[in-house]
C-alpha cells in the first residue's frame, strides 16, 4: 500500500506540473499599478487605533467633566444638588466632621455662589477660632452652614478671585439644605 | 584630447536598475512582502512571477479548469497586494498566497455547483488530450470529492508540507493526513483498478 501511494505521489507530483498563461502576470501587474495609490494611502497610516483612542480619550474628558461640575458644589442641576449632599451626608457619618477627604480638590467656583476655591491659608485665617478650622485639617472640602456662609461669602469670593489657581486649595461651599 | 585623457569606466559601475534588479531576484519572499506593503509595484511583480506558476498549478489542478484557475490566481494576487499589509510574516508568504488562491478555487467550485454549465465547458475541456497519463491524471482527480482533491493536490502536486497544506485549507493537519491518504487510495483504484484489486 505505501509503495502504491508513493507512486501515486510521484505520478501526480511530475505530471501534475502547470505553467501559468504567459500574459498572467502581466495582467496581474497592470491591475496592480492602476491602483498603488489606494494601497499606500491605506498604508500610511492605521487609523483604526488613533480613532479608537481618540473615542476612548473623549469619553473619558466628557466623564471627567460631569464629575468636576457635579462633585464639589452640585448647583448646576438637580442631580448636582443631590450628588453635593451625598457627599456631605457622607462624610458627616464618617468622622462626625463637615470636611470631605479628597487628594486633589479641583478649582471650582460655581455660577450659584454656592462653593469658592481658595488657599488653605487664607481658609485657616478667614476661620480662625472657629469650629470649621479644626475640621479642616486634612481636608479638601469645607462645608459651611447658612448663616456662617452669607457671613463669609464677600470674603471667600474675594479670596478666589485673588488666588484663581491656589496651589494647595481647600472648596469652601455651603451646606446643602 | 578630451577623449584621450578621459578615464575608463570603472567595471564595477553598472546601472542602478541592474543591481535592483539583481538585488530583488535575490531577495527573500518576506524581504518582498515588506517592500511590496510600502507600495513597491517592483516587489510585488518580482513575488508574482516567483509563483505564478504553482499558484496556477494549485488552481488548476483542484478546480480542473483553464479559465477558473487562472481568475482564481489573478484574483488571489490582486487581492494579496491589497491586503499584503496585513501578511505579518508568522507563515511562509508563499503559504499564505496558497491559502488565498485555495480559498478563490473553493469558491469557484461552490460558484460551478451553482450554476450548471453547458457539457462543452465542462471541466475536462481543459486537458491536454496528446498526453495520455496526463488524460489518465486529470480525469482521476476531477472524480476526488474537492477536498481530497485539494488535499493531494497541495502535499504531492504542490509539495507542501503537511502543516503548511493545513494551513493552506484551514483544517488540522490530522485531516489533512487523513484525506491525503484516502486521496491517494482512491486514486490508485481509479488509475490502476486490476493492480488495487
Amino acid at each position: 500500500m505505501t509503495d502504491e501511494h508513493d507512486r501515486i505521489s510521484n505520478l501526480l507530483r511530475e505530471q501534475g506540473q502547470a505553467e501559468a498563461p504567459p500574459d498572467l502576470a502581466a495582467d496581474v501587474m497592470a491591475q496592480v499599478r492602476r491602483e498603488p495609490q489606494a494601497v499606500s494611502t491605506h498604508r500610511g497610516v492605521n487609523w483604526r487605533p488613533v480613532a479608537a483612542w481618540a473615542a476612548v480619550a473623549a469619553a473619558l474628558l466628557a466623564v471627567g467633566v460631569g464629575i468636576a461640575q457635579l462633585a464639589p458644589t452640585g448647583s448646576s442641576s438637580s442631580s448636582g444638588s443631590a450628588g453635593g449632599a451625598a457627599s456631605s451626608v457622607a462624610a458627616e457619618a464618617a468622622g462626625g466632621s463637615e470636611a470631605l477627604p479628597s487628594n486633589t480638590p479641583a478649582p471650582v467656583e460655581d455660577s450659584a455662589r454656592r462653593a469658592f476655591t481658595i488657599p488653605r491659608h487664607e481658609a485657616e485665617k478667614l476661620l480662625s477660632g472657629t469650629k470649621e478650622q479644626f475640621s479642616m485639617v486634612g481636608a479638601s472640602t469645607l462645608t459651611l452652614d447658612r448663616a456662617r456662609w452669607d457671613a463669609l461669602k464677600g470674603k471667600l469670593a474675594a479670596l478666589a478671585a485673588r488666588h484663581p489657581h491656589p496651589k494647595d486649595p481647600v472648596i469652601v461651599r455651603l451646606r446643602p439644605d | 584630447m578630451s577623449d584621450a585623457l578621459a578615464l575608463p569606466r570603472p567595471i564595477t559601475a553598472r546601472p542602478a536598475a541592474y543591481d535592483r534588479a539583481v538585488r530583488l531576484q535575490d531577495a527573500s519572499d518576506e524581504w518582498l512582502a515588506g517592500r511590496a506593503a510600502r507600495g513597491d509595484t517592483a516587489a510585488f511583480e518580482q513575488l508574482v512571477l516567483r509563483h505564478q506558476d504553482r499558484l496556477y498549478t494549485l488552481a488548476l489542478r483542484v478546480t480542473l479548469n483553464e479559465a477558473d484557475a487562472r481568475d482564481c490566481v489573478q484574483e488571489g494576487l490582486i487581492s494579496a497586494w491589497r491586503s499584503i499589509d496585513r501578511f505579518r510574516g508568522d507563515a511562509k508568504f508563499s503559504t499564505w498566497m496558497y491559502r488565498i488562491v485555495m480559498r478563490k478555487a473553493y469558491d469557484a467550485l461552490d460558484k460551478r455547483k451553482r450554476t450548471p454549465q453547458p457539457v462543452d465547458e465542462l471541466p475536462l475541456t481543459v486537458v491536454e488530450p496528446q498526453i495520455a497519463d496526463r488524460l489518465d491524471l486529470d480525469a482521476a482527480l476531477a472524480q476526488l470529492e474537492p477536498d481530497f482533491r485539494a488535499a493531494a493536490v497541495a502535499c504531492d502536486v504542490v509539495g507542501l508540507s503537511m502543516d503548511e497544506a493545513a494551513d493552506v485549507l484551514g483544517v488540522p493537519a490530522g485531516t489533512v493526513k487523513s484525506r491525503l491518504f484516502r486521496a491517494r487510495d482512491r486514486l490508485a483504484v481509479i488509475l490502476d483498478p486490476e493492480r488495487s484489486s
